[in-house]
C-alpha cells in the first residue's frame, strides 16, 4: 500500500461533465510529485479531492492506508493565494492551524519562530501581511502549512504570480525544508521547468485524465545549475511536446 | 494637511459673507439672525449653564441610542448571516420597521414606554439598527472562499469560523455602519426628542421656535453640528486604529 | 479584546445597573406617582408645574408629580386614554372630540378660564371685526392646533365659515408670515403676540376671542374611570395644583428666576414674567374671584359645546352638566 493511494477517482460538478475522470496514481512515502497540465485540466480540483474538501463522486482516496473523507491534520495545503489573516501578525497566521484545536503556548510559538527562520523571515514574525511582499507571504503560508508536521503537503500552485528569480529562490527553500522532514508532496503547477525542478515524478493531466507520466532520475540535492543543463531541457522538451499535443 | 486649511478658510468666507448680507440688508433677526447674533446667544447659553444639561440628555440619548442600535443591529447581521432561511422569513419586517417613519411612531413610542429619555432612545437605537443590521450582513457573507477554504482545511467549526474569520474580515465593512451609525444617531435623538422629551438640544428648538428666537435654534444647530463631527472624527480614529492591519487603501 | 475581560466587564455593568435601578426605586415610596400630560414642552406659562423641584406644593400633598409632553391638547387627550399619564392639561376642543368619539371623561378643573386666543393683522389691512376676515388669507400655527379651532369659532360669531377663507398652515414661527405679507391675518395666543412684539411686529389689530365668547383656554380632563376611583388623590392633586397657581400669581417676578432654569424657553427673565403675567390673567375670572382657583362657568362651556356642534366639529351634542365634574375643587 503506498502512502498516497488514488484509485479511480472521479469527480463532477454536473453529470455531463467530469473535472476528475478515473485517475489512477500513488504516491511513496518522501516522494515529491507535481501534477502538470494547463489550466481547466483538473488538477486543482484533483487536489483538493486529495486534501479531502472534495468527496470523489466514484473511486476512492487514501492516505496512509486510510480512506480520506474530509480534510484532515495529517494534511497542509498551501493555496495558490497566501491567504494569511489580514489583521493577525505574520507568527499568528503561522500559529493559526495549531490555534484552531488548543491553546497557544510558548512551545508553539518557539516552533513558529523557527519555521520562519527556516523560510528566511526569522526577523519579521511581529509584522504584518500587509507589510510584506508576494513572496515573503508565500514563504509565511508554506511555514503555517508545515507548522503541524503534516505528512503530507499538498501545494496548489504556490508560486504562479511571483516572478522567475523569486520563485527560484522558494523552490530552493521549499526542497530544502522538505528535505529536512521527508515530507510527501503533491505539487500542482501548470510551469513545466517548475515541475521538472522540483520532482521526482510527474503526472501530465488534460480533460480530467492523466496521459502522461515521466520519472525524473535528476540528483538530489537539485542544484539551480541544473536548469541549464542537458538533461534538463530534454526533460522539459518531453514534457512541453506531451503537452502540446493535446488540443 | 492642505485640505484642511482650505476648509477652514472656505468657512471663514462663508461667515463673513453671511454677516455681511445680514448687516447690508438689515433682514431681521427672525428671518436671518446674524453670525455674531449667534454667537452671542451661543456664549450665553453656554456661560451660564442653560444649554448644558440639554447638551448632557441628548448626549445620553445618543449614546445609549447608538449602543444598543449597533449591538442589535450587529448580533440580527449575524443571526441572519448565519441562517438563509430565517433571513428571508424575517427580512420583510425588518425592512417595514425601517420604512416607517420613525416621527410617526414617537406618539405610540410615549405611550408604550412613558416619558422620560426612553422613547427617544428607542427612536434613535432603531434608526441606528439598520446600518449595523446591513453592513454586519453583507460583510460576512462576502468573506474571500479562499479563506473560508483554508478555515475549512484547517478543521475549524462554524463558530471558529464565525468569531475568527468572518467577522474581523468584516470588520472594515461593519465599522463603516457604524460611523453611519453615529450621524444617524444625532438626528435620531434630536427629532426623537421633538415629540417626547421635556429637556434635550431638541426639545430646546421646539422652545425656541415657540418663542420665535431663531438665533437660539442656529445656536443650537451649531452646538449639534460642533457634536456631531465630534463624535464622526472619534468614530473615524477609532476606525483607523482598528482596521489599521486591514490591507485596505490608505484613509489619509 | 479577549474573551475574559468581556465576560468580566459584562458582569460588572450589569451589577451596576441592578444597584441603581434599586436605589432610585427605594427613594420615591411614600409619595403618589401622578403623571400630567401636557399639550406642550415644558415652557415657562406652566412654571408652576415646573417649579416643583424647588416649590414642593405637590410634594406637600404627597404626590410625586411628573410633566409628559405634548404635541397639542389632543396629544395630551390620547396620553391620559392610552394610560401614560393620569392628568390632561388640555383645551376644551380636544376635550369636546374625544367625548364625540365616546370616549368616557371628565373635566374636574377649569385652569385659565378665559380665552387666550385671538386674531392679529396689520393696521394697515383694515381688519377690526370677525366679518372683515371674508376672503382673507388667514395664518394658523398647524390644522389641529387651538388656534385655528378656535379661528372657527370667531368666524362662526360672525356667521362665516372656514370656506369664506383661506387657511394657510405657518408652523410655530407663525408672525413672521404676516410681517412678511404672506398672509393678511394669523390666528395666535396673547403670549404669541406679546413674543411678537419683541421680535418686531408693531401697528397691528387685535381680535381677541375671548370678546365674542369666552370659551376657556385649558382644563384638566381624566377618564371617568379615574375620577370614581382615585377621587382622594385627585382632590390633593387640584389643591396643589391651585397653590402653585396661587403662588405664581403672587409671586410672578420669583416665578420668571425660576422658569430661566426650570422652563426650555425661558432664557430671559424680562419675558418670562410678562408671559407668566399673561398666563396668571387667564387664570382669574369673576367666578374664580368669588368661589376660588379652577371654578367652572357651565353656561359658557355648554354655549362653547353648542357652537362647536353647529360648525360640525363634533356629531353629537353635549350635555356638560354630565361631563364637568366640580365637586374635587378646592375649597
Amino acid at each position: 500500500m503506498a502512502f498516497l493511494e488514488i484509485k479511480h477517482a472521479s469527480f463532477a460538478f454536473d453529470a455531463s461533465h467530469p473535472v476528475v475522470d478515473g485517475i489512477n496514481w500513488s504516491i511513496e512515502q518522501g516522494e515529491f510529485h507535481c501534477l502538470l497540465g494547463r489550466s481547466g485540466c483538473g488538477k486543482t480540483t484533483l487536489l483538493k479531492l486529495v486534501a479531502g474538501l472534495l468527496e470523489p463522486g466514484a473511486g476512492s482516496i487514501c492516505l496512509q492506508g486510510e480512506t480520506v473523507q474530509r480534510p484532515g491534520r495529517a494534511v497542509g495545503f498551501v493555496f495558490q493565494s497566501p491567504t494569511l489573516l489580514e489583521w493577525r501578525s505574520v507568527i499568528d497566521n503561522v500559529v493559526l492551524p495549531l490555534s484552531l484545536h488548543h491553546r497557544i503556548g510558548p512551545k508553539d510559538v518557539d516552533k513558529a519562530q523557527h519555521l520562519l527562520e527556516l523560510v528566511g523571515l526569522g526577523a519579521l514574525g511581529a509584522r504584518f501581511p500587509r507589510e510584506l511582499s508576494g513572496g515573503q507571504q508565500s514563504r509565511v503560508a508554506i511555514a503555517r502549512a508545515l507548522i503541524s508536521e503534516p505528512s503530507a503537503l499538498l501545494m496548489d500552485e504556490p508560486f504562479s504570480s511571483l516572478d522567475a528569480i523569486t520563485r527560484e529562490e522558494l523552490q530552493d527553500d521549499l526542497l530544502t525544508l522538505c528535505g529536512h522532514s521527508r515530507t510527501t508532496v503533491l505539487f500542482v503547477t501548470h510551469d513545466i521547468a517548475e515541475a521538472a525542478y522540483l520532482a521526482d515524478r510527474i503526472a501530465v493531466m488534460h480533460q480530467g485524465k492523466l496521459i502522461h507520466q515521466e520519472t525524473v532520475a535528476m540528483p538530489r540535492p537539485r542544484l539551480p545549475e541544473i536548469r541549464f543543463s542537458n538533461e534538463f531541457s530534454s526533460l522539459c522538451r518531453d514534457l512541453h511536446d506531451a503537452m502540446r499535443t493535446m488540443r | 494637511m492642505k485640505g484642511a486649511l482650505w476648509s477652514i478658510l472656505l468657512f471663514i468666507g462663508l461667515v463673513a459673507g453671511w454677516e455681511l448680507f445680514c448687516r447690508t440688508t438689515g433682514v431681521t433677526e427672525l428671518i436671518v439672525p446674524a453670525p455674531s447674533v449667534v454667537l452671542h446667544t451661543l456664549w450665553q447659553g453656554l456661560s451660564t449653564g442653560f444649554l448644558w444639561p440639554h447638551i448632557g440628555v441628548t448626549t445620553v440619548e445618543v449614546l445609549a441610542g447608538l449602543g444598543a442600535g449597533c449591538i442589535i443591529g450587529f448580533a440580527a447581521g449575524i443571526v441572519l448571516a448565519e441562517a438563509p432561511g430565517l433571513q428571508r422569513v424575517l427580512y420583510p419586517y425588518i425592512l417595514a420597521s425601517q420604512v416607517i417613519p420613525k416621527l410617526a411612531l414617537g406618539p405610540l413610542f410615549v405611550i408604550w414606554f412613558g416619558p422620560g429619555l426612553l422613547p427617544t432612545i428607542v427612536i434613535t437605537a432603531l434608526i441606528c439598527f439598520f446600518p449595523l443590521l446591513e453592513n454586519t450582513f453583507t460583510g460576512l457573507r462576502h468573506v474571500d472562499p479562499n479563506k473560508q477554504e483554508l478555515f475549512r482545511m484547517l478543521g475549524a467549526s462554524r463558530m471558529q469560523t464565525l468569531l475568527r474569520l468572518k467577522i474581523p474580515n468584516s470588520a472594515p465593512l461593519i465599522l463603516a455602519g457604524v460611523r453611519v451609525a453615529v450621524v444617524l444617531a444625532f438626528i435620531g435623538a434630536v427629532v426623537g426628542e421633538f415629540i417626547a422629551a421635556n429637556q434635550g438640544l431638541g426639545a430646546m428648538i421646539i422652545g425656541a421656535q415657540g418663542m420665535m428666537d431663531t438665533s437660539l435654534m442656529f445656536a443650537v444647530f451649531v452646538v449639534i453640528t460642533v457634536q456631531g463631527t465630534l463624535f464622526y472624527q472619534l468614530a473615524v480614529s477609532a476606525e483607523r486604529w482598528l482596521l489599521r492591519h486591514h490591507s485596505t487603501g490608505t484613509t489619509q | 479584546m479577549n474573551r475574559f475581560s468581556l465576560a468580566r466587564t459584562l458582569r460588572v455593568l450589569t451589577g451596576a445597573a441592578l444597584f441603581a435601578g434599586v436605589a432610585s426605586a427605594s427613594n420615591a415610596q411614600d409619595l403618589d406617582k401622578v403623571t400630567v400630560a401636557g399639550w406642550s414642552k415644558p415652557i415657562s406659562e406652566i412654571t408652576n408645574l415646573l417649579a416643583e423641584p424647588d416649590k414642593g406644593f405637590f410634594k406637600a400633598q404627597g404626590i410625586e408629580l411628573v410633566y409628559l409632553s405634548g404635541t397639542g391638547g389632543g396629544s395630551a387627550v390620547k396620553n391620559v386614554l392610552s394610560g401614560a399619564a393620569d392628568i390632561a392639561f388640555t383645551d376644551p376642543a380636544s376635550f369636546f372630540h374625544a367625548l364625540d368619539r365616546g370616549e368616557k371623561l371628565v373635566a374636574i378643573y377649569n385652569i385659565y378660564p378665559q380665552n387666550v386666543f385671538n386674531v392679529v393683522s396689520p393696521k394697515a389691512n383694515n381688519i377690526t371685526r370677525p366679518a372683515d376676515l371674508k376672503g382673507k388669507k388667514i395664518g394658523v400655527y398647524s390644522l389641529s392646533s387651538g388656534t385655528r379651532q378656535n379661528l372657527q369659532v370667531l368666524l362662526h360669531q360672525a356667521g362665516l365659515s372656514e370656506a369664506d377663507v383661506t387657511i394657510q398652515v405657518t408652523g410655530l414661527l407663525n408672525f413672521a408670515p404676516v410681517m412678511q405679507g404672506q398672509v393678511d391675518a394669523t390666528a395666535a395666543t396673547d403670549t404669541g403676540l406679546y413674543v411678537g412684539t419683541l421680535k418686531g411686529l408693531k401697528d397691528v389689530n387685535v381680535m381677541d376671542v375671548k370678546d365674542h365668547l369666552n370659551v376657556p383656554s385649558d382644563m384638566f380632563v381624566v377618564p371617568l374611570k379615574t375620577y370614581e376611583m382615585k377621587k382622594e388623590l385627585l382632590k390633593r392633586f387640584l389643591l396643589a395644583y391651585r397653590d402653585s397657581a396661587a403662588w405664581m400669581i403672587a409671586e410672578p417676578a420669583e416665578a420668571a428666576k425660576v422658569a430661566v432654569t426650570r422652563s426650555i424657553n425661558g432664557r430671559n427673565v424680562d419675558v418670562n414674567l410678562e408671559i407668566i403675567k399673561l398666563r396668571n390673567l387667564s387664570a382669574m375670572s369673576p367666578t374664580t374671584h368669588a368661589r376660588g382657583l379652577g371654578h367652572f362657568d357651565l353656561d359658557v362651556l355648554q354655549k362653547g359645546a353648542e357652537t362647536f356642534h353647529e360648525l360640525g366639529l363634533i356629531k353629537s351634542p353635549i350635555d356638560i352638566s354630565q361631563v364637568v365634574r366640580p365637586d374635587l375643587l378646592p375649597e
